[in-house]
């Protein structure tokens, strides 16, 4: 474990390093001016230290909120969370913009940078001295779906290094024994896992999760499930607590686990069955033998190009993901409680 | 002689299939059967002849749907350069098994967000509504 410093790295290019300082002076400046919080939380095995500024973790804090831990002064990684003002202007021009919002002439071999397009969000990472910069263009606008993923890009780049892999995934814990669930956003992914929350199971996360590629345990990541209108009509017991803002826009709302159901939240967990789900209009669900190749088309796609660069990385975690884990293909039926049987039943025959 | 483009392409290679996935377009790829063997032939660099040599008893209808299938890989981008198939006698290897080539592009839009048609008038990086 290390301290992560503010010392800059050396092998930066001069663009990176007028940012980084920029960043770093911004940073300081809105300490002084206001009050700030840091939170660190675990990831896995590690510690990450967040200091927010402008009370930032009201905002953001809450996805995050079930992995706080008692302050420790050494951290793996430690994240600045800032807002943008007329004093601090993204320094980026339009030809800047490369794909999947990866910033030309600021990556370079220590160093990522991405703004991610939709949430207007500037992520800024120094791989040599673990340290990530997270900087909001306007909190008002900040979208309900990144309140439920902050500092993804940033925890995906310092994963590098390690074992560990950001996957696009649900966990669901079955008596013990550890599901895991991947499929593209309307494969019934998280109305699995909220019909099997309100049954009482426990579950580790439902959109993105961090999985150790050496030895299959799975720790959770943000403690929010995303619905849309389709999904809740379902569950009408779960209007009270939906994000009427992000209904209302036709989007989907943004749940956390443990307002479905108290404690529904664990930490970690180890993954035993690997579940494909697909949605299939029929009165019962039917569980199949699948390939480790349909779990890769499955889970490596959505996983790759939702996090931006480590592109060829990411692929072979995925694909040592896939070969750990048995993987099945689930049929789902429209009855959620069934779903939840059908899984139940197969864990316990398995 | 014709070879795979390995470069920005992520392969993983499981039994009775092959996941390929394009990294540059996010497009992605699952190939199967006799796909499987002829991709493995071409990974090393192949001449037509050693494609048509790879299969017994292929007939001409089956030397056409191997000609299709890499005029799609190279309709697709991955191949280096464009094939043309001489149809002639094979040699003894193995049955050829009809040709499985599945193509996804699902994730295409996540990552060719496009910087200047989809902003707003305020321009880049304000995205249109």
């Amino acid at each position: 474990m290390h301290a992560a410093g503010h010392i800059r790295s050396n092998n930066m290019s001069h663009s990176t390093v007028a940012l980084f300082d920029s960043l770093h002076t911004r940073h300081q400046h809105q300490i002084n001016l206001n009050s700030f919080t840091s939170i660190c939380y675990q990831l896995g095995k590690h510690i990450v230290r967040v200091n927010y500024s402008d009370q930032l973790h009201i905002v953001l804090g809450e996805s995050l909120a079930h992995l706080a831990v008692d302050p420790l002064d050494a951290v793996h990684l430690e994240i600045d969370c800032l807002v943008m003002d007329e004093h601090w202007k993204m320094p980026f021009a339009q030809t800047d913009y490369q794909i999947q919002g990866l910033l030309a002439g600021y990556n370079d071999s220590d160093h990522f940078a991405a703004f991610q397009f939709g949430a207007s969000v500037f992520s800024f990472y120094d791989r040599t001295i673990h340290r990530g910069y997270y900087v909001i263009e306007k909190v008002n606008a900040l979208p309900f779906w990144e309140k439920g993923s902050p500092f993804r890009s940033i925890f995906h780049w310092w994963t590098e290094t390690t074992s560990y892999q950001l996957i696009h995934a649900a966990y669901l814990d079955y008596n013990g024994t550890g599901v895991l669930l991947s499929g593209k956003g309307g494969s019934g992914k998280s109305s699995t896992t909220v019909g099997a929350l309100l049954k009482g199971r426990k579950t580790l996360g439902d959109d993105y999760l961090l999985m150790d590629t050496a030895d299959g345990w799975v720790y959770s990541l943000y403690q929010t499930s995303k619905l849309d209108k389709n999904a809740l009509e379902r569950f009408p017991q779960l209007t009270t607590i939906i994000n009427a803002d992000a209904l209302a826009h036709g989007k989907k709302a943004l749940i956390a686990a443990n307002s479905v159901a108290p404690d529904a939240i664990q930490r970690e967990g180890k993954a035993s069955i690997h579940l494909l789900p697909k949605i299939n209009h029929s009165t019962t669900s039917v569980i199949k033998h699948a390939t480790g190749a349909d779990a890769l088309r499955t889970l490596a796609p959505s996983t790759i190009f939702q996090l931006p660069g480590l592109h060829e990385l990411t692929f072979k975690k995925c694909s040592a993901i896939c070969r750990m884990v048995p993987v099945y293909e689930i049929l789902l039926s429209v009855n959620s409680e069934e779903i939840d049987q059908t899984i139940d039943k197969f864990v316990k025959g398995t | 002689m014709f070879r795979t483009r390995a470069a920005k392409l992520a392969i993983d290679k499981f039994p009775g299939e092959i996941i390929i996935v394009d990294l540059q377009s996010g497009a992605y790829y699952s190939l199967r059967k006799s796909a499987c063997t002829i991709w493995e032939c071409l990974e090393t660099g192949a001449t037509q002849d050693d494609l048509i040599n790879l299969f017994d008893t292929i007939t001409d209808s089956q030397k056409v749907e191997l000609q299709d299938f890499l005029t799609e890989l190279q309709q697709c981008n991955l191949l280096d350069t464009a094939p043309t198939m001489r149809l002639q006698e094979s040699k003894v290897q193995q049955a050829f098994e009809s040709i499985l080539f599945e193509k996804y592009d699902d994730m295409k839009e996540l990552i060719l967000l496009d910087p200047i048609h989809e902003v707003d008038a305020r321009g880049w990086p304000h995205q249109k509504q």
